[in-house]
């Protein structure tokens, strides 16, 4: 009898040892989510509302990937919806414009995007917000005795028309393949017409015509959000472009085989096959000696 | 005089095809079953599409591709003993000559047709024939395939001829056997003519089948070496995959001949002494092959390159590491150890070891094809967990056991029809050694 009591016992200790770790994990704290809201715009075209969620991990914010957030213009409820997203494993993500809200945009000219993230499994709620005040770029090229220059005019609208926006921080780059390059160095500040101008002193391989693109942006501007014009010139080095696909190659289409590829194997592809026709050839003949024979 | 016409008459009588009896009938039933049960499921393939195989997008080959593998691999045994014992005049050869050479016929077209049920449109494989490019290596691979099919055939063929009349002799006349036979042997009555052009033939293909063969492996060893992916950019490839090659073709003859030796009491024909040369080619054709899976292993884990690491360590002490040290111990390590015993290489013991090369290369085969397309250069990354890893689905399992299931088929009945060893080959070589004793 003590036996099994001491065996009930130790069981039971087993089990609450054992069931320990899972009440642990139910009560387990929920996370503290950091959110951003940007606003990017291109060449007069809609915006697209960037989110950034991040969470301390070791005491450092970190990108979280799988966050569900919902964005809003100006209001956070349904008529204000824009959409969800999901934030990638760099912990970011894009809602573009919907036709309603393109709409909205284009009639307005003061916004406040929200991003929220609520009834997350993992973290607590949060939000956060961005106002912006409509504003574009005008980019100026200009060629003089070989000095390039460019010229920026940045203009708000303040309800009844576009005005200069004097003071704000205007950066002149030449796009290429994984990022901008900045042209003349430092940001430049508009002055009382909103014009910033640098010069254009870079040596770039361009296109076949020598056409590379230069943008000027405002970059995450506090008042107008990332706002970017780029306008195409041809001050880049002409690359003569690689035909290699036109000529014969083993990545060509099946009219461009290399000659050596279309004559080596089909010479042994002829000779092998005609020795298999001769032996289909003894075959018959073997037949015919038979039938003759008998 | 008297006891030489015994002596003819009992071979013929020992040779001749025989009819199924209880276990021959369970055993073709059976394959039958598999291969409508794996029919069945390529109809639900071709209906819902490859979404109903395990493969994804990383692993895209899966076990039909390391099948197809396999059977390209045991075909080459046709032109190891048929071809390369006939130049190399090996005497002991003949009754393993048909044996080995319906394997390769069977394997071969099961390659082809593996190949087709691996491909998402299949009515559209005639592309393949109006559209070639002679710059991809799966064109190389179908243009070598299809000549050392028609090959294998004729080297089956001519052979029989000889076979023939004596099978037409003894069909009853009007059964469509009999119809059969005379058809494929109508016109041979073993003319000296006849018999010159035969074995003139036979000549030819033994030696063209020799390079076609060693280039149908290397050209499927190219189709993944021409790819730069972990584990497959190796310059060892071709003769990596020839020599295994061999070996598994080695070790299904050891199996058939012990099942045909078995079944059909030829142990009069299949002797002791096959057995025990059989395995010792075998045991040099394991070393050899340990030799290249020593160089395709221990180099790049000798130097570890961050990119090869992931694939290495899969197969040393990850996910695959099971698999890949029983392939590496039951396919090849074990069977050397005990071939290289005479007690070894007894019949059935040597049929154990046979069985063991033959699964551990269709498992080495499979370790070759995934693992690499598990472990690609650039990382794994943003994709439902399901493409992180592989496992064959079972409708994967029942067209890859139909595929293997129809090539065995295809030996069974052949077995059924005609003579597995070459009866007026046995007959003469008898004779030779008569009259020369004498």
């Amino acid at each position: 009898m003590k036996k099994i009591i001491s065996r009930i016992t130790w069981g039971g200790l087993l089990y609450a040892l054992a069931a320990l770790p899972l009440h642990a994990q139910d009560k387990k704290e929920k996370g503290t989510l950091r959110l951003e809201v940007a606003y990017d715009q291109k060449n007069d075209d809609l915006p697209v509302i960037r989110v950034v969620a991040r969470a301390k991990v070791k005491k450092k914010f970190k990108p979280v990937a799988g966050v569900a957030v919902n964005v809003f213009l100006d209001h956070e409820n349904a008529e204000g919806f824009l959409g969800q997203v999901e934030t990638r494993a760099d912990g970011t993500n894009h809602v573009p414009l919907t036709p309603a809200a393109a709409k909205y945009w284009r009639d307005h000219h003061h916004f406040t995007f929200i991003a929220a993230v609520t009834n997350n499994e993992n973290y607590e709620d949060a939000s956060a917000q961005i106002d912006i005040s409509k504003a574009r770029i005008e980019l100026l090229v200009n060629e003089k005795d070989s000095t390039r220059t460019l010229t920026a005019k940045v203009l708000a609208h303040n309800d009844t028309a576009w005005v200069p926006v004097p003071g704000a921080e205007v950066k002149f780059v030449a796009k290429r393949y994984f990022s901008d390059l900045p042209v003349g160095g430092n940001a430049v500040a508009t002055d009382d017409q909103g014009l910033a101008t640098a010069d254009y002193k870079l040596t770039l391989p361009g296109d076949a015509e020598g056409k590379i693109f230069v943008a000027a942006k405002l970059d995450e501007n506090e008042t107008y959000g990332t706002i970017q014009t780029t306008v195409p010139v041809k001050w880049g080095t002409p690359v003569p472009p690689d035909h290699l696909f036109a000529q014969r190659t083993l990545w060509a289409t099946r009219d461009k085989t290399p000659l050596w590829l279309l004559i080596f194997p089909n010479l042994i592809i002829v000779t092998v096959w005609g020795f298999i026709f001769y032996l289909v050839y003894l075959i018959v003949k073997i037949r015919n000696l038979g039938k003759t024979t008998s | 005089m008297n006891a030489h016409s015994i002596d003819t008459e009992k071979i013929t009588a020992d040779l001749l095809p025989q009819k199924f009896g209880r276990a021959g009938k369970i055993w073709t039933v059976l394959l039958v079953l598999i291969c409508v049960n794996g029919l069945f499921a390529y109809y639900q393939q071709l209906t819902k599409g490859l979404v109903v195989t395990g493969m994804r997008d990383y692993a895209s080959w899966g076990i039909y591709i390391s099948n197809f593998v396999f059977f390209v691999a045991i075909s080459l045994v046709g032109s190891l003993i048929t071809a390369i014992f006939r130049l190399t005049n090996v005497e002991w050869r003949t009754p393993l000559t048909r044996i080995s050479e319906i394997i390769a016929v069977s394997a071969i077209l099961f390659a082809s047709i593996i190949i087709i049920v691996d491909m998402g449109r299949p009515d559209r494989f005639y592309n393949l024939f109006f559209f070639a490019r002679l710059q991809s290596p799966i064109m190389w691979d179908v243009i070598v395939i299809t000549t050392y099919l028609t090959l294998s055939i004729l080297f089956l063929y001519f052979p029989l001829l000889a076979d023939l009349p004596i099978l037409i002799r003894t069909s009853r006349k009007g059964t469509w056997l009999h119809k059969m036979y005379s058809f494929l042997g109508s016109g041979w009555i073993g003319s000296r003519a006849q018999r010159m052009l035969s074995e003139k033939a036979v000549k030819i293909i033994s030696i063209m089948i020799v390079p076609i063969a060693l280039s149908i492996h290397t050209v499927t060893s190219w189709l993944f070496a021409t790819t730069y992916r972990p584990g497959w950019d190796s310059t060892n490839f071709g003769a990596y995959f020839v020599s295994g090659a061999f070996l598994v073709g080695g070790g299904g003859v050891l199996v058939a001949m012990y099942v045909f030796r078995h079944a059909y009491r030829l142990e009069a024909y299949i002797t002791d002494k096959h057995f025990d040369r059989m395995g010792r080619i075998v045991v040099m054709l394991a070393l050899l092959y340990l030799y290249f899976n020593v160089n395709e292993y221990l180099v790049p884990a000798f130097k570890m390159k961050t990119a090869e690491a992931h694939h290495l360590m899969s197969l040393f002490t990850g996910e695959f590491s099971v698999l890949f040290w029983s392939a590496i111990l039951f396919g090849m390590i074990i069977p050397v150890i005990v071939l290289l015993f005479p007690q070894g290489r007894k019949p059935k013991v040597a049929f154990v070891m046979g069985i063991f090369v033959v699964v551990g290369a269709w498992f080495k085969r499979f370790l070759i094809v995934t693992p690499t397309m598990l472990s690609p250069f650039l990382p794994i990354y943003d994709v439902p967990d399901s493409y992180r890893h592989y496992w064959p689905t079972y409708d994967e399992w029942s067209i890859t056991l139909a595929s293997l299931a129809g090539a065995l088929l295809i030996v069974t009945l052949f077995v059924r029809y005609f003579p597995i060893i070459p009866i007026h080959e046995t007959i003469e070589e008898k004779e030779a050694v008569q009259s020369h004793s004498v």
